[in-house]
């Protein structure tokens, strides 16, 4: 027997006698599936846990066991009724939440990222006595648990059937989890969840299955707005403005000022995307598998001091940033680690161009959705004269009218960069769609409405869908040559003004955009009239606005230069090369690109189409609402013909009145048949009749 | 007073109010009704470790019954910190002694005791290394190399502290 009599007072020679202990030869007890659960039970920590799965294989089996994980989840997470995921059998998920918890959970987050902002002030060096395990932290690394699964106890089950659908992509489900918990503590954060999805369809067993989901949360961040006063404020902007995933390589979030990159292969690591100018705020992000897309508002400061130029009519621009991401370079990532990245540690350039901002137009969207670069051995649909041997990207900026201040029409500015090697600007040209004027039957002036609710660029390809398609053909196309060749080149000297993110080029470049916006002005439905009497200086810049914008470089530039610039910056018809004629039901609701020549339109039917039958005889009567059904209409875009054209079949809407009950309960008192019917029920068997004399039936 | 027969053939008496803390031992009395010379026979534990058992039992035999089924409670009594000094003297033995106690703990049913030894291995393996508690418990890992490395690097992120 061992017991006080072993429990020496020499502390050295216990800790190595209970090594020595070990010399007897494996117990039965230790290799017992029940008794190592119940002995796995006891242990508290996910660490231990962990490390005991990893002694042997039945020490591994019985360390698998999911209820161990479920008891240890509770313990943790007391507040939470029922873990994540906890009805897969294995309990594999739930086990990698809580060991990216307990990760979470060995350091002080913020203190380590405050003492990462000391180490960068201070060149690396602080007085301080740190771990040498902080610094490797802070330097390089970060552990899991601060990027996915903030708070992995969270995930919840479906609400009523389903989480809020976000986006679903190829590869990814992204959607907003149901939250559960201590939700007090959680106001300030927003989660969104990527579920990586595989096609079961194309699934093999050597399939490697899809990585787990990723868990994802913003905290707060600090933005600016006006005041009632018209003083800036600071407030906290806490929520996801999207997040969504890339065809294959990328699940990405948006938050007031950051793009968070996650990759979808390896969601062990986030880059970063902050603005290139600090206090911008983002208006607008596209992704796609080699490039992001930003649209960056300036810091409000710089739009104050210009709110007030030239009657509230100036031009004021924001950021358009285009970040480079074929060639991520990736550093080793080991083991349950993760990476906390900015675009410049993994190989990400970027490049900046001034756009136009009207803030007193109503900007509707930068519509970069998916950019897709041209590759001159691409199908290239509307083969251009000029042939492009550079490859191509093009994003494009719409800002649309707003009829309240009588200006109509749109402004597109299409942005092209040459993609060959790093990204460069080539171009910059500014559309303007003016809204064209017909005549009534009575012969009274009628404009055009051409409000067009979106238009996406493909390419080279514009498409631009109406608002209203019973006046505006139902999709117009454009085509947009830009780049290509080195006529339309764009000056030096104007490329280098529009691609520098500095305070001194907004305030020149927001001058120099001012006839732009002028000109769409001035070309709205109301004032067209009355075009000839402009005169046409307004497309000019003034002698004191050239000097005002020369006045912003150290190297003045020559004032004719500058009004060239200016000129240069001036917006052309944007001409459509074809349209799709109004159709009197449909109405485009959505495009879709396939194989990069063929446009999928789908459209809906317009409500006034929808027929009522039988009509309405009676307020409690059920009644049928039959609608057409959706169209299909694919396009060849190359040849501009519709290749398609397929009617769904119409749909019937049954409709009880809301006073009616749609499953009346059971009554056996036939009250309500009609006569005939109740003389055949034998007499017994008849209901009894109320009357009103004071007879006895 | 019940008579147990160990798997070697000895015979101990014990009063019923110790004897009935296992719950194997309870329900075999009832099962034999009032039958006074009936011995009780326990194949798989021995003399020594039976005398051992009896020792907890006699000790605990005022304690409140532990509930047969597992709830919320659960979760407080598989704390490993809360070995009380008795206890803790009691358990502090060999390790071959101390698994046999465990196994025969679960097999006449002894919660209570069976949640000592179980606490006590518990607090054996933590703040060990894989590695320590092989050797702890003299156990060969038997995984193959592909999976031992697949292990390393699961467990990377755990040693490198």
């Amino acid at each position: 027997m061992t017991t006080s009599s072993r429990s020496t007072n020499h502390d050295d020679e216990r800790a190595s006698d209970d090594l020595q202990r070990h010399a007897s030869p494996t117990l039965p007890a230790i290799q017992q599936p029940d008794l190592l659960t119940h002995i796995f039970a006891h242990i508290n920590d996910v660490p231990t846990l962990f490390r005991a799965s990893h002694v042997c294989r039945s020490w591994h089996t019985a360390a698998q066991t999911p209820s161990l994980w479920t008891r240890l989840y509770r313990r943790l997470n007391r507040r939470c009724p029922a873990p994540p995921l906890h009805q897969e059998a294995d309990g594999t998920a739930l086990r990698g939440y809580l060991l990216e918890s307990a990760l979470r959970d060995q350091h002080a987050w913020s203190g380590l990222k405050r003492l990462g902002t000391r180490l960068k002030h201070a060149n690396g060096q602080v007085d301080d006595d740190v771990s040498v395990e902080d610094l490797h932290v802070v330097h390089k690394y970060a552990r899991v648990g601060t990027v996915v699964a903030q708070c992995p106890h969270l995930l919840g089950e479906p609400a009523e059937g389903g989480e809020e659908l976000m986006k679903v992509t190829g590869t990814a489900v992204v959607f907003e989890p149901r939250l559960v918990g201590n939700l007090r503590s959680l106001r300030t954060r927003t989660f969104v969840q990527v579920q990586p999805l595989i096609d079961p369809g194309k699934a093999t067993p050597s399939t490697p299955t899809p990585p787990p989901a990723l868990l994802l949360s913003c905290s707060r961040e600090k933005v600016e707005t006006f005041a009632v006063n018209g003083t800036i404020k600071t407030i906290n902007d806490t929520h996801f403005r999207s997040a969504a995933s890339t065809s294959s390589r990328w699940a990405y979030t948006q938050t007031a000022r950051r793009v968070h990159l996650y990759p979808l292969t390896s969601p062990r690591a986030r880059i970063t995307i902050t603005p290139p100018v600090s206090r911008c705020q983002i208006i607008c992000v596209s992704c796609s598998d080699n490039w992001l897309a930003i649209t960056y508002r300036t810091p409000l400061l710089w739009i104050a001091e210009h709110a007030n130029d030239d009657d509230n009519e100036c031009n004021l621009p924001h950021l358009l940033a285009v970040y480079d991401l074929r060639a991520v370079r990736w550093p080793k990532l080991a083991g349950d680690r993760c990476l906390l990245l900015d675009p410049t540690e993994v190989g990400i350039p970027h490049i900046s161009v001034w756009v136009p901002f009207a803030h007193n137009l109503v900007h509707t969207v930068s519509d970069t959705t998916d950019p897709f670069p041209i590759v001159p051995d691409a199908a290239d649909p509307w083969p251009s004269p000029v042939s492009s041997s550079p490859s191509l990207l093009k994003v494009v900026v719409v800002e649309r009218g707003d009829a309240r201040r009588a200006v109509t029409g749109h402004r597109l500015v299409v942005v092209t960069f040459d993609i060959t090697t790093a990204a460069e600007l080539v171009a910059w040209q500014p559309y303007r769609i003016v809204p064209q004027r017909t005549r009534d039957d009575d012969g009274a002036a009628r404009d055009l409405c051409c409000d067009i609710a979106a238009w996406r660029l493909f390419g080279r390809i514009l498409v631009g869908v109406p608002r209203d398609p019973a006046c505006c053909p139902r999709v117009q196309f454009a085509r947009d040559d830009s780049g290509v060749g080195t006529v339309s080149a764009i000056d030096p000297g104007l490329k280098a003004v529009l691609t520098t993110s500095g305070r001194a080029a907004f305030d020149a470049v927001t001058v120099l955009l001012r006839p732009l916006l002028r000109a769409l002005r001035r070309s709205n439905a109301h004032d067209a009239h009355t075009a000839a009497n402009v005169d046409d200086d307004d497309d000019k810049l003034t002698p004191n606005e050239i000097a005002f914008i020369c006045a912003q470089f150290p190297s003045t530039p020559d004032a004719s230069q500058i009004a060239e610039w200016a000129s240069h910056l001036l917006s052309t018809p944007l001409r459509i090369v074809a349209t799709l004629p109004p159709h009197p039901v449909y109405r485009p609701t959505s495009m879709h690109f396939a194989r990069r020549t063929r446009l999928i339109i789908l459209s809906t039917p317009h409500p006034s189409t929808s027929t009522s039958d039988p009509p309405l005889a009676r307020p409690t009567q059920r009644h049928a609402v039959t609608s057409p059904g959706h169209l299909i209409t694919v396009l060849d875009v190359p040849q501009v013909r519709v290749i398609l054209n397929t009617a769904l079949p119409p749909t019937t809407t049954h409709h009880l009145p809301t006073t009616a009950s749609p499953n009346p309960l059971w009554t056996d008192t036939p009250l309500d048949l009609p006569y005939w019917f109740q003389l055949m029920i034998p007499v017994d068997m008849r209901p009894a009749r109320r009357c009103s004399c004071p007879c006895v039936v | 007073m019940v008579k147990l027969l160990s798997s070697d053939n000895e015979k101990i008496t014990v009063a019923q109010d110790v004897a009935v803390r296992s719950m194997l031992i309870k329900n075999m009395l009832e099962d034999i009704g009032d039958a006074e010379d009936a011995e009780i026979p326990l194949p798989n534990v021995t003399a020594r470790v039976l005398k051992k058992v009896i020792e907890y039992c006699e000790h605990h035999k005022n304690d409140p019954m532990p509930p047969a089924e597992e709830d919320e409670l659960g979760d407080e009594r598989r704390r490993s910190d809360d070995i009380d000094e008795w206890d803790a003297d009691y358990i502090d033995v060999e390790q071959e002694l101390l698994f046999e106690i465990i196994l025969a703990a679960n097999y006449m049913d002894i919660k209570p005791l069976l949640d000592l030894g179980c606490k006590t291995v518990a607090n054996m393996i933590k703040g060990k290394t894989t590695e320590e508690i092989r050797k702890t418990f003299n156990i060969t890992c038997d995984f193959t190399a592909e999976e031992e490395e697949q292990i390393r690097r699961e467990n990377e992120w755990a040693e490198d502290r």
